[in-house]
């Protein structure tokens, strides 16, 4: 384990000039705080021609395969090295890489540009494939993220989670930010800047829209905001408190919590606002809705025993089935992107941690070392979880892998973080 | 009289202004009693004007008063303490009083665990809350009970003296 900074990564100085300018607008920066056990070693070399874009983009691609912590970059020397150079592999071999990319920048007609690479495999001496974009300055980084995606995906078998987005909250004196940033933490921008709290946002299979609960109505309502048109309208407000949205897997439908008939109670309404249905009910609190990915089912806290834990109910309504029996405090059930595991918060001797359930065996692994973590969030792929956490008073964001060993910190100058929502992949 | 006392003031810091026009002159006849030899100028202190307090301005007082009057619980508990029956009752005959007022019931929680599941936790105290009002007669349709859950600490050490502050039921009133 090492700790490093992701911005060691860059190595040019226009990077790091970039990095420079991006640090004033309080970037959500990345720390790798722990790494896997068997990192791939991966060389990825400068792109010809990169130098004028004044973006490296070799530096982002990088980056981005550092902090998965799936990777080792062996350092691929100055020389920038086109897609369609002759690779010797005795040299790469030598130099204790696996996999090597190599790529090109060059000035289309249109004033844009287009990007090529080509990955390679150093052991079997083969071209694992390639791809070209066509892309304006301002989608260069993205260009470099989708890069990323396809290294990943060919070296791990997984697919990539880099060109997706993370929703969080940004808590300064008296003002509470939604952002949404890249997964490397660039490009933040805020959806709403509030006076009061916002909290649960969640993201819309599609990726287009959000849902979460903003008191700046002086009680909690259940909005939905189109991210691309800065629409929004109100999917619940009702007397007492709207909270708890989860997005149905199709998209058309939330799961909410709501008090209006007396306690906190699940029901279902239409994305719209219109069509509510009460899903079950219970004499104590029922909260947290979050459905399977098969739709099927929805999982929820419930205090219905005694004790938060958490529960299962079929969507179409029906008999609740308690899922967590170890300990007296389980909460905020997260399924994995394949439905085959579950994140949640246990409280273990007073400290709150982010658990992960086998629900074939229940099995249960306590992912982290923190104590007040809150609010799992899985990745995409279901390789790591993002959730909210304390260091030193001060909120911050942090990542695990799902097998406990990666372990990322998020977190922003001067300011809490809370409340993270991983997007899903964009088409 | 407040003009008389102006007059006089600036007349004294005036050098050059005529006794005569600046004497008192008694409103009505008074008996004879010798004058004082060098009659002090009158305190700068105004005697006391008691305004009158409209019923908008006492209730606005007793508003603001309910308003720093809270409930407080036990952690991860909700059932409303004895002690507190007097805050209910107090809020409770101000609605009387305040016969358009609505009252907004406002649930905290302390920061220990997730934070929709401490929401539904102050939704369970501010409903205990509304629950006692309308045991005392306060129609339901004049209150609302929500929850900040542990949004809005009134104190953020992390410690029981400040958890305890922190799990509670705040009377918000609207005059309507």
């Amino acid at each position: 384990m090492k700790s490093v900074l992701c911005r060691f990564a860059f190595r040019s100085l226009a990077a790091s000039l970039l990095c420079f300018s991006a640090a004033a607008h309080a970037q959500l920066s990345i720390e790798i705080t722990g790494a896997g056990a068997n990192r791939l070693p991966v060389a990825v070399a400068d792109f010809s021609g990169e130098r004028i874009v004044s973006q490296a983009l070799a530096s982002v691609v990088r980056a981005d395969l550092e902090r998965s912590g799936q990777f080792r970059l062996i350092d691929a020397g100055a020389t920038a090295l086109a897609e369609t150079a002759p690779v010797s592999y005795p040299d790469w071999k030598a130099r204790g890489a696996d996999a090597l990319a190599t790529g090109s920048v060059s000035a289309a007609a249109d004033g844009r540009y287009e990007t090529r690479f080509r990955l390679y495999d150093v052991q079997k001496q083969a071209a694992l494939g390639g791809q070209a974009f066509i892309a304006n300055t301002g989608q260069l980084r993205a260009t470099a993220h989708r890069i990323s995606d396809f290294i990943y995906e060919k070296l791990t078998g997984e697919p990539g989670i880099f060109s997706t987005r993370i929703a969080y909250v940004v808590k300064s004196t008296g003002r509470y930010e939604l952002q949404i940033a890249d997964a490397d933490g660039e490009n933040a921008q805020t959806a709403l800047a509030s006076r009061e709290p916002i909290i649960s946002p969640t993201w819309s299979p599609d990726g287009t829209r959000l849902a979460y609960v903003s008191f700046e109505a002086k009680k909690p309502i259940v909005y939905v905001h189109s991210l691309a048109t800065g629409r929004r309208h109100v999917a619940a407000n009702f007397k007492g408190s709207n909270s708890a949205p989860a997005w149905s897997p199709d998209g058309k439908k939330l799961a909410v919590v709501l008090s209006k008939d007396g306690g906190s109670q699940l029901y279902l309404v239409n994305a719209d606002g219109s069509g509510i249905l009460r899903l079950a009910s219970s004499a104590g609190i029922d909260t947290e809705p979050r459905f399977s990915p098969d739709g099927q089912s929805i999982y929820f806290t419930s205090d219905r025993g005694g004790s938060p834990q958490i529960y299962r109910i079929p969507a179409a309504g029906g008999g609740a089935e308690r899922v967590t029996f170890e300990g007296s405090y389980n909460v905020t059930p997260r399924l994995s992107p394949d439905g085959k595991s579950m994140a949640f918060i246990a409280r273990n001797d007073g400290r709150f941690q982010v658990a992960l359930m086998d629900l074939a065996s229940k099995q249960t692994q306590i992912l982290t070392d923190s104590s007040k973590d809150e609010s799992p969030s899985f990745a995409p792929n279901g390789r790591m979880i993002i959730y909210a956490t304390e260091v030193g008073g001060r909120g911050v964001l942090a990542a695990v892998s799902s097998d406990g060993r990666v372990k990322q910190k998020l977190s922003v100058q001067a300011a809490d973080v809370r409340e993270p929502a991983w997007g899903f992949f964009v088409k | 009289m407040r003009t008389f006392l102006t007059a006089t003031a600036v007349c004294l810091s005036l050098a050059a202004c005529q006794t005569t026009s600046t004497l008192p002159q008694p409103s009505k006849p008074e008996p004879a009693k010798p004058l004082p030899a060098a009659p002090t100028p009158p305190a700068a202190k105004a005697a006391p004007v008691i305004p009158v307090q409209t019923e908008a301005q006492r209730l606005e007082k007793l508003r603001a008063a309910l308003a720093n009057k809270s409930v407080y619980f036990d952690y991860d508990n909700f059932s409303l303490k004895p002690q507190y029956q007097d805050v209910v009752t107090q809020n409770a005959d101000f609605m009387k009083q305040a016969g358009k007022d609505t009252v907004v019931l406002e649930g905290n929680a302390d920061e220990r665990g997730s934070k929709e599941y401490n929401l539904a936790l102050g939704q369970k105290r501010a409903e205990a809350v509304r629950k006692a009002m309308i045991m005392v007669g306060v129609p339901d349709a004049r209150m609302e009970a929500i929850s900040y859950g542990k949004e809005k600490p009134r104190a953020t050490c992390q410690e029981e003296k400040c958890w305890q502050e922190n799990r509670r039921v705040d009377f918000s009133h609207k005059s309507n």
